[in-house]
């Protein structure tokens, strides 16, 4: 048994002639809550699949609980839970109906934690699938994830249209689930205060490329956002290495930038700036900045030539 | 296991509901206009509602996985997918069956209680019904195959149909047992589950095993070829000249040869003697008009022993299938518009005499035998020596003929009557011919062919003037002469293909022979069969004999045999190079590369459609060398040789110091 309950080397996948995950290696320590990061469309979810063994890779390969994702043996599957997105169940199912089905094949079945989950989320037993709310549902199949007590827990995007309370209740329902310590827990999602809130790992996708791989706290000090003042306007940017986003403001430079070196440093001076301050900044800005950084410099290029009067934002 | 059968169970029994209901109300439009042969009338029904039930519940059945995330949901379970699938696929065969029997089993409950039918009821004459049955199982994997199945164009979805719609077809007209509809049924759903388990494991799972890849291959190729004889089909329909052409004989005994053209939508007939040469007689003639419906003699009466005939031509000519009512029970009508039966009579096989029913009633009135009658609820007739010969072949006549003995059936009078008893030379045929009132019987022995009144008396007996192992024989009595005409026939398949008419003296004596001489198809039709050579397998041919690509798929193989198989050499020629092509396209092994390309060199243009649908086209990527497409994952480049290399660094990588890259397993 080694170190990670998940291991992904050089995984690839194309669907026709579009790459979606692109020489992909990841490791994701076992006991870990493992935030899986990236924009709409940058593979998450088919990373997930593959890992799974839902989808056969393009290239590459991935075991999980040390097991090559392509065979898992069933004892395997039974200790691995996963909560697809969208929250599938069965449409006609009540509650005891999706336990009774579900609890048939799992040979360790936490029914006061099924039960507990459903409280959390306030899911009438009665109430077919079909008719229950988004949050019912996400809590049913929550419940029918967790109860097994799986040493595994895959959950692709949990949250996703949910409303505040009951995102909530699924992020209790996880806290609950991670007080088995040995318990790995791997989440994509969009939402960063969930990942602030749960997890101590991450992992950045940006369009089909892993970019990043880290705990959270590693993260947060390899971006680092800087503000230049200058006596007129800012001069031409040298060629910066880890520069994810630069915005001018007046006769000021705020530029974001991952892994600072002496190197970046020597090259920020060497604009001759009356001051060069770090500024704080949150996790959210950081991930936009880290993600959008390009795009949303390109967007704003833009508005500010629509708006140059006010030229705030260049 | 039994948790996914159940779930099944309850999840699809709509469908199945719905399925059983709409087959109850189709069968209840039935009861309403039943007839004697209402069992048979309902494979009208079956044999298109059984096949449509499966391929619906194989779809809908599968229909909740084709979501990714339903996907997930479903099998990722500590069950292997393999017995996932068994118990869908036992849920779904239990609910396909189910809903079927169900209204064959209420026809039958009705048509088995006295005064519903006015005939005979028999357990064997359910067996079409279960046939269409139990040939819906192929449909029913074909329908998952639909579903699961990724196929590129929406028309190669449809491919895995191809298969069970070519055992229906041969099930329907070419099979001549139940058991061996049922067991081609059970092969063919066999090759289905095994093509759709294939699918369905490993569904994002990696390949298919080689039986899967070949039971897909077998599902889809019947469907390819489908595909291609329908373009044929197509392209003749921008033909605008067709030709046909027959023989007739007139009512004085001459050969016509009957010519009719359509030319632009313009049709027509010319009428000529066997040379070409035109007949005054017939100028301006047209034969179809129905004022000239009796121009020519028509030969009703069939003289030869369909144990001859070859399959798959038997069970067309002689009937001899288990759809075929004959073979349960025969209608015995008294062949004359003058006479009114107060009842309908039945040749009951499996009981071996003939039973009279009350067509208001429809309550037995009694049944024949050779001692004559026996009411209703009396031990019964006597019973017949066994089964009538060819009795397809002799509806409508009133000789009852047997190995050894010939009856004459006269309904009217309630009995029947010997009229030729032959000892050491057994009776192959007979049947009547000329007036029903003052008519002509004709027995065929193994070596005489005798004329014979309906009391029994000899007119002539003449040694029999074809060769019954080689030869079949129609009958027809001349009008105004009352001389005898036989028109013989070489058997399909025979080596030699003699087509004659003899006409005979009412004495016996032979008048005339006419050796008719055969039709040479004309250029429209070899240029169809030359297209058909192009689609036509190389490993069919010494499979099938040149006979029933003439007789049975109306091709001209036997005139022009050497173009023939040119053409369809060159086309498989051609298709092993087109697989080279796609193999190198798909990035295929060399050894699996040729095993293709002979394999299609064998199965030709419909292998490489065949092909298309099972090989998986690979991704690939623009090389960064020389800007060619190269497979991903190759190592190296196969257009430049470059080896791979990883997505440069962009400077905004965050990793853990010890971070290791593993190798793919």
């Amino acid at each position: 048994m080694n170190d990670y309950a998940i291991q992904t080397r050089h995984l690839t996948r194309y669907f026709g002639r579009k790459r979606v995950v692109y020489d992909l290696n990841l490791s994701v320590p076992r006991g870990s809550v493992f935030g899986f990061l990236g924009r709409n469309g940058s593979g998450k979810t088919t990373t997930l699949r593959m890992v799974l063994g839902l989808i056969a890779p393009s290239w590459g390969s991935s075991t999980i609980l040390d097991h090559d994702s392509q065979n898992l043996p069933s004892d395997v599957r039974a200790r691995i839970g996963y909560l697809a997105e969208g929250h599938p169940v069965h449409g006609w199912m009540r509650v005891q109906d999706a336990r009774a089905y579900q609890s048939s094949f799992f040979p360790k079945w936490n029914n006061r934690l099924f039960n507990s989950v459903l409280d959390f989320f306030r899911v009438d037993p009665k109430t077919r699938a079909r008719n229950m709310s988004r949050g019912e549902r996400a809590g049913l199949c929550l419940a029918m994830t967790l109860a097994p007590e799986p040493d595994l827990l895959i959950l692709d995007d949990p949250a996703i249209g949910l409303d505040p309370v009951a995102r909530r209740s699924l992020l209790e329902s996880m806290v609950l689930a991670t007080r088995k310590t040995d318990r790995t827990i791997i989440f994509s999602s969009h939402l960063l205060a969930d990942i602030e809130r749960m997890a101590d790992h991450i992992a950045v996708l940006d369009y089909s490329i892993l970019r990043a791989q880290c705990s959270l706290e590693t993260f947060r000090s390899c971006v680092q956002q800087f503000v230049l003042r200058f006596d007129e306007k800012p001069p031409q940017l040298p060629p910066l290495r880890g520069l994810i986003q630069c915005i001018v403001r007046g006769n000021q430079l705020r530029l974001t930038l991952v892994n600072v070196t002496q190197e970046t440093r020597s090259a920020l001076e060497s604009m001759r700036p009356i001051s060069i301050d770090a500024a704080p900044i949150s996790l959210e800005d950081a991930f936009v900045s880290y993600l959008g950084g390009s795009i949303e410099s390109t967007a704003s290029q833009e508005i500010s030539e629509s708006f140059e009067p006010i030229g705030g934002v260049k | 296991m039994m948790s996914v059968l159940l779930r099944e169970l309850r999840e699809n029994l709509k469908w199945a509901a719905i399925i059983c209901a709409a087959l109850l109300v189709l069968f209840g439009h039935e009861i309403r206009t039943a007839g004697p042969m209402f069992l048979f009338d309902l494979t009208r029904t079956t044999i298109f509602m059984a096949p449509l039930a499966g391929l619906l519940l194989g779809v809908l059945q599968m229909l909740f996985e084709t979501r990714q995330d339903n996907w997930g949901f479903v099998v990722h379970r500590p069950l292997s997918r393999s017995k996932i699938f068994i118990a869908k696929s036992a849920a779904g065969l239990i609910l396909l069956f189910t809903s079927l029997l169900i209204p064959c089993a209420l026809a039958w409950a009705w048509a088995v209680r006295p005064s519903n039918l006015a005939i005979p009821v028999q357990f064997r004459m359910t067996l079409p019904m279960v046939a269409d049955v139990l040939n819906s199982a192929g449909f029913y994997f074909a329908g998952m195959l639909l579903t699961l199945r990724r196929a590129r164009w929406f028309g190669t979805r449809l491919l895995p149909v191809g298969l069970p719609l070519a055992a229906s077809a041969i099930i329907f007209m070419f099979v001549p047992e139940f058991w061996q509809a049922a067991l081609l049924s059970g092969v063919v759903a066999s090759i289905g589950a095994i093509a759709a388990e294939g699918i369905f494991s490993s569904q994002g799972a990696g390949s298919m095993s080689a039986p899967q890849n070949a039971a897909l291959g077998a599902m889809l190729y019947p469907g390819a070829i489908g595909v291609l004889i329908g373009l044929m089909g197509f392209s003749q329909t921008f033909n605008t000249i067709g030709h046909w052409q027959y023989y007739q004989v007139d009512k004085k005994g001459q050969l016509v040869r009957q010519t009719l053209t359509i030319n632009h939508g313009e049709r027509s007939v010319q009428l000529t003697d066997a040379a070409g040469q035109p007949m005054p007689e017939y100028a301006g003639v047209d034969p179809d008009d129905p004022a000239n419906a009796n121009l020519f003699i028509r030969f009703n009466t069939h003289l030869f022993d369909p144990k001859i005939i070859p399959w798959p031509l038997t069970t067309i000519m002689a009937g001899e299938t288990y759809r075929s009512p004959d073979n349960s029970v025969v209608t015995l009508r008294p062949n004359s518009r003058n006479i009114r039966l107060p009842f309908s009579a039945w040749y009951d096989i499996s009981k071996r005499v003939i039973l009279l029913y009350d067509p208001v009633s429809k309550l037995q009135i009694g049944s024949i035998g050779p001692s004559g009658f026996a009411p209703a609820r009396t031990e019964g007739a006597s019973r017949f020596p066994d089964s009538p010969l060819n009795l397809f072949l002799q509806r409508g006549n009133r000789v009852l003929s047997f190995d050894s003995i010939v009856y004459w059936i006269e309904l009217d009078q309630r009995r029947v009557r010997p009229i030729f008893t032959s000892a050491d030379d057994p009776v192959m045929s007979a049947g009547e011919v000329g007036p029903p009132a003052n008519p002509l019987v004709l027995v065929a022995t193994r070596h005489r062919l005798y004329g014979l009144h309906s009391d029994g008396k000899t007119q002539f007996a003449i040694p029999l003037p074809f060769d019954p192992d080689e030869s079949t024989c129609d009958a027809a009595l001349l009008p105004r002469s009352s001389h005898l005409l036989l028109q013989t026939y070489s058997i399909p398949g025979h080596q030699s293909s003699l087509h004659q008419i003899m006409e005979y003296s009412e004495d016996g004596t032979l008048l005339k022979t006419t050796d008719v001489p055969p039709i040479v198809g004309n250029e429209q039709k070899k240029f169809e069969s030359a297209a058909f050579a192009a689609i036509f397998p190389v490993a069919a041919r010494p499979l099938v004999a040149t006979w029933i690509v003439d007789d049975v798929l109306d091709v001209r193989l036997g005139e022009i045999p050497k173009l023939f198989a040119g053409i369809m050499w060159a086309s498989a020629i051609a298709c092993a190079i087109l697989t080279i092509l796609i193999a190198r396209r798909t990035g295929l092994t060399l050894g699996k590369m040729i095993a293709w390309t002979l394999v299609n060199l064998l199965l030709g243009l419909a292998g490489v459609l065949t092909m298309l649908g099972i090989v998986e086209w690979p991704a690939r990527e623009r090389c960064a060398t020389c800007a060619q497409n190269r497979f991903v994952g190759r190592p190296k480049c196969s257009a430049c040789g470059a080896s791979w290399e990883a997505e440069p660094a962009d400077g905004r990588e965050i990793f853990e110091p010890d971070r290791v890259v593993l190798q793919p397993i």
